[in-house]
């Protein structure tokens, strides 16, 4: 089974805003044939919305811009049975605390669950890190398209035959 | 006029200088990369100081005006010192 999609996938929003998208229930996402589920990336904010119960921002890497929503309601959290409440989702004090990291020409880093809303690809924010040098957009450019050269951009086929080699490996030992 | 096919009036684009000046009263501040040199508009910026001779990024729309003379009107502006220009 490839893995990939158990992982926050370094990515670029022009690559992550055309994700092929598989309309299933929920929809699925597709890199190169290979599904993805979770997200990650750098870039400025350049826009942000606040509401009672989510944060609504949009992240602009160089590449495009990344709509992510930040839940900010636990309960509502909770009670959304369609995506699952984990225990990786933050909670309603991590969210708020996340949150004010979230200002306009700040540098972040986001992490989170590739969903679709109205159409549109966005971003179910899991976690941020407010990036404090410049050059870590710079560093996560470089980290992109060098993940998608050696890990993301390989056929699904040989991706699976390098875990079941992995694995193999790992019962001989 | 510049060449750049970046040049159009509304592009929304990224641009990153040397701080040169910051004017208060016409809130426009002057950035420079190597010979060229380029205007932002800062009305819309907020929580920013501006220190010269710094490194800043700005994310803004091209406004060109009639005598093909451009200003950036910036959404977005941060400091950028420390940022590689050569890994840029």
């Amino acid at each position: 089974m490839d893995s990939l999609h158990l992982v926050h996938v370094k990515i670029l929003a022009a690559d992550l805003l055309s994700l092929t998208i598989q309309h299933t229930s929920p929809p699925s996402f597709l890199r190169c044939g290979r599904a993805v589920a979770r997200a990650e990336f750098v870039g400025v904010v350049v826009s942000r919305e606040r509401r009672d119960k989510f944060l609504r921002f949009l992240v602009d890497d160089g590449t495009g811009c990344v709509p992510c929503v930040l839940w900010l309601n636990h309960h509502y959290l909770n009670a959304n049975t369609s995506s699952g409440a984990l225990d990786s989702d933050p909670t309603a004090e991590m969210a708020l605390k996340m949150s004010e990291e979230v200002r306009l020409g700040t540098l972040l880093r986001v992490r989170g669950k590739i969903v679709m809303y109205r159409g549109e690809i966005q971003i179910a924010v899991r976690d941020v890190v407010l990036e404090k040098d410049p050059n870590a957009e710079v560093l996560h450019w470089l980290q992109c398209v060098r993940m998608a050269k050696e890990c993301y951009d390989l056929p699904p086929n040989f991706a699976q035959e390098e875990e079941t080699a992995a694995e193999i490996q790992y019962f001989i030992i | 006029m510049p060449s750049s096919e970046m040049f159009k009036q509304g592009a929304y684009l990224r641009v990153s200088g040397q701080l040169q000046y910051h004017d208060v009263d016409s809130v426009v501040a002057v950035i420079q990369d190597s010979s060229v040199s380029l205007k932002i508009g800062t009305q819309h910026l907020r929580e920013i100081s501006f220190r010269a001779n710094s490194m800043y990024q700005f994310i803004g729309e091209l406004l060109i005006g009639p005598e093909n003379d451009a200003i950036l009107q910036a959404r977005i502006g941060r400091n950028v010192d420390g940022l590689d220009l050569n890994l840029y």
